[in-house]
């Protein structure tokens, strides 16, 4: 019987997203080899260490969580969302600041955590078991409300921090997930059209000026962001207004991937990153050197594993034995296709900084355990799905 | 079921946005890197790629027989990487060593080497003694770097033809400037790759790009011929000028050409200056008055009258003139020089005497349209061509408006307004057997090695005259300098073809009375000419067969004994008899004219007997208002000086043919109104 169940329990295992995952672990490691090498002189494989360490521990972790039947988490629905948001008010009395925002709990001298990071998959997983409870009621705008205020109370909390570039993968894995449990798509998606619109509105109207009557009453429409967040909104839409501050920033990450061309510089034979010209060029801006060193060539293969990697986590969704394993695999998709889009297209010059890392490249513990955390996740619904359709 | 069948869509859709985001990511790489890419990857090497420049070698300008003229020589930059100074901390002590090694302001110095940019010239051009120092404080962010500097080792010879360079090493007047692309050469650098911060990376690639030298200009110009010419002016310019009585002119030209190729063997002007310091010349001297300078060239011009004559076949050789003392035309009087005249005479003497009347009958038998062709063959009224900045034009009288009087007048050398390269290179058509050839200062370019890379082409502008035209004319010219008013150029042994001029200078709109610029133009050996040589003397009060000629005779006589061209035993040993009917002032000392205006005509013509003048006397009155030439004014003892009695008749006034509505107006005006023609009978001498 337990041969029979082990089995079926090897069927459900999805060895082409480990592929993908164990490539993706690999690229980061070799590429934080070189992004890496000169942040700290005395050692310059001090990231690319403790990088693996975190691989290690966050597999095992994985492992554990895989091999955990994901329903048990729906008992404790509550108490996950409780703790989540009890993470996110502790940042706020014992968290550590860095770079104007207070996203950090010091464990050890060294070591801290992000809350935030783990608070997205900690979302997930409620918000899944939230949508499912519901089957499928949500044909209505007034059926949008509860799912929205189940949401809400986390994202005010990282925005607050202030993250907002978490915040807005909060918002990106709300759109999803509510996506998949069935929301009405053209009153869904007219509410989220209209909130894009809204908001861009408003940031225009911020920094609008000389508008005619009646608009000028609304010109310098204030705005929930700290000065750095607005700082970056107006170098993304014109990089060469601060060329040395937040500009900088675009500007010297276009300019090395740009330069990497179709075969790039060569490993450790960029410049922008390697003379330090480039700022974060380990952790949120590591594509640039990912663009600087190993050209198109680089950049258009690690796009095509994370998109093998996604296909693989969508076709765990598709033959999840039920809609919470089906919900949580949707809303791991969205967060990390977010997380990947943000990253690139900030680094690329096509959306605003907002400091978010790229999944499993980008050197970092928190962010690496709770991509993991997310994996392992995914893994438990595939390894417990009962249609295998690939 | 049905619910997870409809969820399972969504995941499908969600997977295209997925798609569609990774898309529209996989677009934009593609825009940076494949099609933006080569753009940006230059904005990021200037970025962290930094040189310091290293000046290439000036090329030499060599003379005709390699020769070094300008010479570049090695000389040290200081420079500083202000980010690196900045790190150190000790900027205000590295100012303060570098202010004392280097002579300079300590305020200065702390402003440069904290500029905020990549790379700050502290002080350029500094002595090797001086860089080594630096080099031995061993200043954090401090570097040198060889430059080179010019050097003329001849100090001003040739200066107006060399010109001189900045600081930057570039060229900024005569061949300096028009070749300053060949001779600057290639700049190398070193290039330095930099951090962000503005440090040099440690052990980071340094490369070298060698600069490459520049070209070698050899001129046309002999050294020696050159330093003939300049003998000759210094001499003019300390007053030491023969018969100028101590007295130094305002400026003085001698240019020497090979009239068969174009080739300018030397250009030399006074005042001149020193290339090696020329920022501390007056700018005036740098001034190349040879090329730049338009003058009425007086009797010089007649060769080109008597040419065109001669080509034209409007006169013969041997036909007679008859000089009555002066010529009129449309009802003007224009005297010959020599008061009197010249009586009856061969064409031949006619320009042997440059007797103005017998040039005027020429000018009018060739006609208007006749002179004006050849004044436009011989190149009048445009530039030569030659490489020199600024080069004038000359101007010509309009055509269009241009009298009897006007053509009378332009047959003697008035008028018109030439350079003096423009008439030696007309005169050396002449001399060449009727080419014009355009003047030439490069004979060729060769690379630092010594390989020719543009060697030497001489430019003809066609046939001006028939070859026995200018072998006739060339014959007449040479019995002028035998027997006739160039006298003083005559040089034993060797047969030397010449023509004296001496022309009033125009001022604020009229005749300077007792100034004039004597002139000299020469070519030998006649029969086969070698040299062509033009001195102009500014601003003298003497004629151009007096204190031009003896110039010419010396730097002919110099250049032909160095050249190796052998005297010629057919050629005549002495100046020979004045001929029938033609008289010559015998070569006397100067005298001082005294001035004997107010004077009673009684008065003034016992004052001027006294001093040893004969006394001409013009219009009607009771006092002298005018004399010709003016008191203190040297000329030949003997002279006649011309007195002028009566209200109108020192009266200037523009001549009649210029109306007011020509637009030429404003430029003739300002070249040649002038005084009545009958007042200047002491043209031509």
């Amino acid at each position: 019987m337990a041969k029979k169940s082990d089995r079926k329990f090897l069927q459900g295992f999805d060895s082409g997203m480990l592929l993908t995952l164990a490539l993706l672990l690999g690229a980061s490691l070799l590429i934080l080899s070189t992004a890496s090498i000169n942040v700290i002189p005395s050692d310059p494989y001090h990231y690319v260490k403790t990088q693996a360490v975190w691989i290690v521990t966050g597999l095992a972790m994985a492992a554990v969580i895989a091999a955990l039947d994901y329903e048990h988490w729906r008992k404790i629905n509550w108490w996950i969302y409780g703790f989540n948001i009890l993470l996110l008010i502790l940042v706020f009395f014992v968290g550590s600041s860095a770079k104007g925002a207070q996203r950090w709990i010091q464990i050890t001298s060294t070591q801290s955590i992000q809350p935030s990071e783990f608070a997205k998959v900690l979302l997930i997983v409620t918000f899944a078991n939230f949508l499912a409870d519901r089957k499928g009621k949500l044909n209505d705008v007034k059926d949008f409300v509860l799912p929205l205020l189940f949401v809400m109370p986390p994202t005010v909390f990282v925005f607050l921090q202030p993250d907002l570039g978490t915040a807005l993968v909060f918002g990106a894995i709300f759109v999803g997930m509510m996506f998949v449990a069935g929301a009405n798509p053209l009153k869904f998606g007219g509410i989220i059209i209209g909130t894009i619109a809204a908001t861009v509105t408003a940031v225009y109207l911020h920094f609008a000026s000389n508008l005619p009557w009646p608009l000028k009453y609304l010109q310098g429409l204030p705005l929930p962001l700290k000065d750095y967040q607005l700082n970056r909104l107006i170098v993304f839409i014109d990089p060469s207004r601060d060329t040395s501050g937040d500009g900088y920033h675009v500007i010297q990450s276009v300019w090395a991937i740009g330069s990497g061309g179709l075969w790039g510089k060569g490993y450790r034979m960029g410049t922008q990153g390697q003379l330090n010209f480039l700022p974060e060029h380990h952790t949120d801006f590591i594509f640039s050197v990912v663009g600087e060193e190993f050209g198109f060539i680089g950049t258009a293969i690690l796009l095509f594993i994370f998109c093998i990697f996604l296909l693989r986590l969508i076709n765990i969704a598709m033959k999840s034995r039920d809609n919470f394993g089906t919900l949580i695999a949707s809303g791991v998709v969205s967060m990390m296709a977010f997380h990947i889009f943000i990253n690139i297209g900030m680094t690329s010059g096509i959306m605003p900084v907002t400091g978010i890392p790229l999944p499993f490249i980008s050197s970092g513990g928190s962010s690496m355990w709770a991509n993991m955390l997310a994996v392992g996740l995914v893994m438990s619904v595939g390894l417990r799905g009962e249609r295998p359709m690939f | 079921m049905v619910q997870q069948l409809k969820m399972r869509k969504r995941v499908v859709l969600l997977f295209g946005m997925c798609s569609i985001f990774l898309f529209v990511l996989i677009i934009r790489l593609g825009l940076v890197q494949l099609r933006e890419g080569p753009f940006l990857k230059n904005l990021a090497d200037e970025e962290h790629f930094r040189g310091v420049p290293v000046a290439p070698k000036r090329g030499n300008i060599e003379d005709c027989n390699g020769n070094v003229l300008a010479m570049s020589v090695s000389t040290e930059t200081a420079y500083a990487v202000p980010a690196e100074v900045k790190k150190s901390g000790r900027q205000e002590e590295i100012a303060m060593k570098l202010a004392q090694i280097l002579d300079m302001n300590k305020a200065d110095v702390l402003e440069r080497i904290t500029k905020r940019t990549s790379l700050e010239y502290v002080k350029k051009k500094i002595s090797a003694e001086t860089a080594a120092k630096i080099k031995t404080a061993n200043l954090p962010g401090i570097g040198i770097v060889e430059d080179s500097s010019r050097f003329y080792p001849n100090g001003p010879l040739a200066a107006h033809v060399l010109g001189f360079t900045g600081i930057d090493s570039q060229g900024l007047e005569g061949i300096e400037f028009s070749r300053d692309k060949e001779l600057t050469g290639i700049p190398g650098s070193i290039l330095t790759e930099y951090g962000a911060n503005g440090i040099v990376i440690p052990g980071a690639e340094h490369d070298f790009i060698q600069p490459v030298q520049g070209n070698t200009i050899k001129l046309t110009i002999d050294k020696n011929i050159q330093a003939f010419a300049e003998r000759e002016l210094a001499k003019l310019m300390a007053g030491q000028g023969v018969n100028m009585e101590g007295k130094a002119p305002k400026s003085a030209s001698i240019l020497v050409m090979e009239p068969s190729t174009g080739r300018m063997l030397a250009i030399a002007s006074a005042p001149t200056f020193d290339p090696n310091n020329y920022q501390t010349s007056n700018p005036a001297a740098r001034r190349n008055i040879a090329i730049q300078n338009g003058y009425e060239p007086g009797s010089t011009f007649k060769i080109i009258t008597l040419a065109a004559s001669l080509e034209e076949k409007v006169i013969k050789t041997t036909e007679s003139f008859t000089d009555p003392g002066y010529a009129i035309v449309l009802g003007k009087k224009i005297r010959c020089w020599k008061s009197g005249g010249h009586g009856t005479q061969t064409m031949v003497q006619v320009v042997e005497n440059s007797c103005n009347p017998g040039f005027i009958e020429m000018g009018q038998r060739l006609g208007i349209d006749r002179f004006y062709k050849y004044l436009t063959a011989f190149g009048f009224g445009k530039k030569t061509g030659i490489e020199m900045s600024g080069e004038a034009k000359g101007i010509l009288a309009n055509k269009k408006r241009a009298t009897a009087l006007d053509l009378a007048t332009m047959s003697i050398g008035q008028t018109n307004n030439v350079t003096p390269i423009q008439l030696l290179t007309a005169v050396s058509a002449v001399a060449n057997g009727g080419t014009l050839m355009k003047p030439q200062l490069v004979q060729e370019i060769t690379s630092p090695a010594g390989e020719v890379l543009v060697p030497f082409k001489e430019e003809a502008g066609g046939r001006v005259i028939h070859e026995d035209t200018a072998k006739l004319a060339r014959e007449i010219l040479e019995s002028v300098v035998t027997n006739g008013t160039g006298r003083r150029s005559f040089l034993p042994g060797y047969r030397v073809a010449g023509k004296t001029g001496t022309a009033q200078k125009v001022g604020n709109g009229v005749y300077i009375q007792g100034e004039y610029v004597a002139s000299f133009i020469a070519f030998a050996p006649a029969n086969n000419p070698r040299l062509a040589i033009l001195a102009v003397v500014d601003g003298v009060p003497f004629y151009g067969g007096v204190v031009a000629a003896p110039v010419v005779q010396s730097v002919m006589l110099d250049s032909l004994k160095y050249l190796g061209v052998k005297p010629d035993l057919n050629a005549p040993l002495a100046p020979g008899k004045p001929m029938y009917g033609v008289e010559f002032p015998p070569v006397k000392q100067a005298a001082v004219v005294p001035s004997v205006l107010g004077y009673t005509p009684a008065e003034a013509e016992a004052a001027l007997k006294k001093a040893g003048f004969k006394v001409a006397i013009e219009g009607k009155g009771s006092y002298v208002v005018d004399q010709i030439p003016h008191g203190d004014a040297k000329v030949e003892q003997g002279s006649t000086v011309l007195l002028y009695l009566g209200s109108e008749a020192g009266k200037n006034t523009l001549a009649p043919w210029f109306e007011e509505d020509d637009p030429d107006v404003d430029a003739i005006e300002s070249l040649a109104p002038r005084i009545p023609i009958s007042m200047n009978p002491v043209l031509g001498d």
